[in-house]
C-alpha cells in the first residue's frame, strides 16, 4: 500500500527515537517488514504501539481512523494527550486507571471491554481494549496496544438482556397467578378438598414449580452465557441452607425409604459466600443423590469450613453415571442415559449451573462415580470474592 | 394494617386483595402508577406493595415521586414484582423501596408477613 510507504520513508515503521527496528529490519529482513506492515493496516482493528513512556511509536491505520488521527503527524507525541478514555459510569478514566498505565506498572497483560475511547470531534465508541508489554528493541520496554470497535456486540447484548428481563416476567406472572390460587384452593378457605382434588392440586403445584425452577434455570443460565454472573458474598448459615433443601426433598426421601447415613458438618465462624449459589449447589446435589438413589439406598453430606473455604461433599450409592459419558458430565444440558431413564423430565442444566457459578466464585467441583455404585461430589468455595484476573 | 396495593394483573391484584382483607389488613388498591400517586396522596397507607411494569407511571416513577413528596416520602414501600434482575432490584432499593421482592419466589402468606414487618406498630 502507498500510504503505509510513505509511512514508514518518513518516519520508520515502528519510528523509535533511535530507529533501531526500522534499521534493522530494513536491512535484514525487508521483505518480512513490509509484510507485516502491510498485514497491519489491512487490519480492522486499532494496533498501536508506545514506548515506557507513553510515546507513540505505531499506529496502524484503522488506530488513525479510529481515533481521528494521522500517524505522520502524532509520532513521538504522548499518547494519552491526543485521547481519553470513560468508564461505564461516564466518568473520565485517570491516567494512572489507563490500561497502558497498568502495564508499565505491573508488567501484566491487561484486557477490558469496560471502557470507551473518547476522541476529540468524534463520538464516544465502545472499545475492547487489549495491553501487552513487549520489547520493540534489546532491553526497551514497549506495549502493543489493540482496540476493537464493540459497538455492535454492546448493542446485541443490551437486546438480549431487555428479551430476557422481559420475556421472564411474561413466564412469572402466569406463573406466580397459578402458585398463588393453588394455595387459596389448599388453604380449604374456599370449601374443603376430597382426596382426589387434593392429589390433583400436588400435581398442579408441583408441575407449576418445576416451570418456575426450569425458569430460574435458564435465567441463570443466560447471565452465566453473558459472563455476567457476580457472586455477591454474604455470611451465611450452611447447617441451616442444608436443612431447608432437606426439607423440601423429605416427601422423596421417605418415599423411596432413604438412609441419610453421613452427615458431618463443622462449620464453625463465619462463612461468606453468594447465598443464592450456596443454594443452587445444595439443591441440585443433594436433590440429585436423592433422585438418582435406589429405593432403600443410601445418601449422605458434609460441610467443612476452614476459615478461608467451604467444602461441600454429597455422595449416594446409586445409579452413577456411565464411565464413557462422564466427561460430559458438566455440559450444558447433557443428561445420562441411565439417569434419562429414571428421571425423563430433568433439564439437564443442574451441574453445568453448578459448575459455571462455583468457578465464577474462583472454587471448583470434582467428582467420583461408578456406574451402578453411587457417585460422589466435592466443591471447594472460597469465602469472599474471588481474586481480580487481570 | 393499613395497605395500598399496586397491581395491573387483575388475577393477581384479586387474590392479594382477598388475602390482605382476609388477615384483617385495610386494603386499597391501585391497578397503574397514576392511581397509586393519587390515592396516597389523598389517604397516605402504612406500607405499600408495588408492581414495577405498570401502565401510565411505572413502579420507579412512583418511587421517585414519592421521594419527592416529604409527606410520602418515608412510607415504606415493598416492590413486589416479577422482574428480578439485579440491575432492577438496585434500582428499586437505590429509589428507596425497603424490600424487594420477586412473586414466584413467595408464597402468598409469605408476602403478608413481609409487608407486615414494615408497618410501623
Amino acid at each position: 500500500m502507498p500510504k503505509t510507504k510513505t509511512h514508514r520513508k518518513k518516519d520508520g515503521v515502528f519510528a523509535d527515537k533511535k530507529g533501531s527496528i526500522s534499521e534493522k529490519s530494513d536491512g535484514e529482513y525487508p521483505d518480512l517488514v513490509q509484510r507485516y506492515e502491510t498485514l497491519l493496516s489491512g487490519l480492522t482493528q486499532a494496533v498501536m504501539a508506545v514506548d515506557a513512556s507513553g510515546h507513540i511509536i505505531y499506529m496502524n491505520p484503522a488506530a488513525d481512523r479510529m481515533l481521528g488521527l494521522d500517524f505522520r503527524k502524532v509520532s513521538g507525541k504522548v499518547y494519552h494527550k491526543l485521547w481519553g478514555l470513560r468508564d461505564e459510569n461516564g466518568k473520565t478514566v485517570t491516567l494512572k486507571d489507563r490500561p497502558i498505565q497498568f502495564s508499565e506498572r505491573t508488567g501484566l497483560p491487561y484486557e477490558t471491554d469496560k471502557f470507551e475511547v473518547m476522541a476529540p470531534g468524534l463520538e464516544p465508541l465502545p472499545v475492547a481494549i487489549s495491553v501487552k508489554p513487549i520489547s520493540l528493541s534489546k532491553g526497551a520496554k514497549h506495549f502493543l496496544v489493540m482496540y476493537r470497535d464493540i459497538t455492535q456486540e454492546k448493542r446485541i447484548n443490551r437486546i438480549k438482556d431487555e428479551f430476557i428481563s422481559l420475556a421472564s416476567h411474561q413466564l412469572r406472572t402466569p406463573l406466580s397467578v397459578i402458585k398463588w390460587y393453588s394455595e387459596i384452593l389448599e388453604s380449604d378457605r374456599l370449601g374443603k378438598l376430597n382426596e382426589k382434588q387434593q392429589a390433583n392440586l400436588r400435581e398442579i403445584k408441583a408441575n407449576n414449580q418445576r416451570l418456575i425452577d426450569l425458569v430460574e434455570a435458564l435465567l441463570i443460565v443466560a447471565k452465566i452465557d453473558q459472563g455476567k454472573y457476580i457472586p455477591v458474598p454474604k455470611v451465611v448459615d450452611v447447617g441451616a441452607a442444608v436443612r431447608r433443601v432437606l426439607a423440601a426433598l423429605a416427601p422423596t426421601i421417605n418415599q423411596k425409604r432413604l438412609k441419610l447415613r453421613f452427615s458431618e458438618s463443622n462449620t464453625d465462624g463465619p462463612i461468606k459466600i453468594d447465598p443464592q449459589m450456596l443454594d443452587v449447589v445444595l439443591q441440585t446435589l443433594l436433590s440429585n443423590a436423592v433422585d438418582y438413589s435406589r429405593e432403600g439406598g443410601e445418601f449422605g453430606y458434609k460441610t467443612l469450613a476452614d476459615g478461608k473455604r467451604l467444602k461441600i461433599e454429597v455422595w449416594d450409592s446409586g445409579y452413577g453415571i456411565p464411565a464413557e459419558e462422564q466427561p460430559k458430565l458438566f455440559a450444558k444440558f447433557f443428561r445420562g442415559s441411565n439417569a434419562r431413564r429414571v428421571k425423563p423430565n430433568g433439564t439437564g442444566l443442574g451441574l453445568y449451573i453448578v459448575k459455571s457459578l462455583v468457578e465464577a466464585a474462583g472454587g471448583s467441583v470434582n467428582f467420583k462415580s461408578k456406574e451402578n455404585a453411587g457417585t460422589s461430589f466435592a466443591i471447594i468455595l472460597p469465602f469472599g470474592l474471588p481474586e481480580k484476573k487481570s | 394494617m393499613k395497605i395500598l396495593i399496586v397491581e395491573d394483573e387483575k388475577a393477581l391484584a384479586d387474590v392479594l386483595h382477598d388475602e390482605f382483607v382476609g388477615v384483617g389488613a385495610d386494603v386499597s388498591m391501585a391497578y397503574d402508577g397514576q392511581e397509586a400517586l393519587d390515592s396516597m396522596r389523598s389517604s397516605i397507607p402504612e406500607v405499600i406493595l408495588l408492581d414495577l411494569l405498570l401502565p401510565k407511571k411505572d413502579g420507579f416513577e412512583v418511587l421517585e415521586e414519592m421521594q419527592k413528596n416529604p409527606k410520602l416520602k418515608d412510607v415504606p414501600v415493598v416492590i413486589l414484582s416479577n422482574l428480578a434482575q439485579e440491575e432492577d432490584v438496585k434500582r428499586g432499593l437505590k429509589l428507596g423501596a425497603k424490600d424487594y421482592l420477586v412473586k414466584t419466589r413467595l408464597s402468598l402468606k409469605e408476602v403478608v408477613e413481609k409487608a407486615n414487618k414494615y408497618v410501623k406498630k
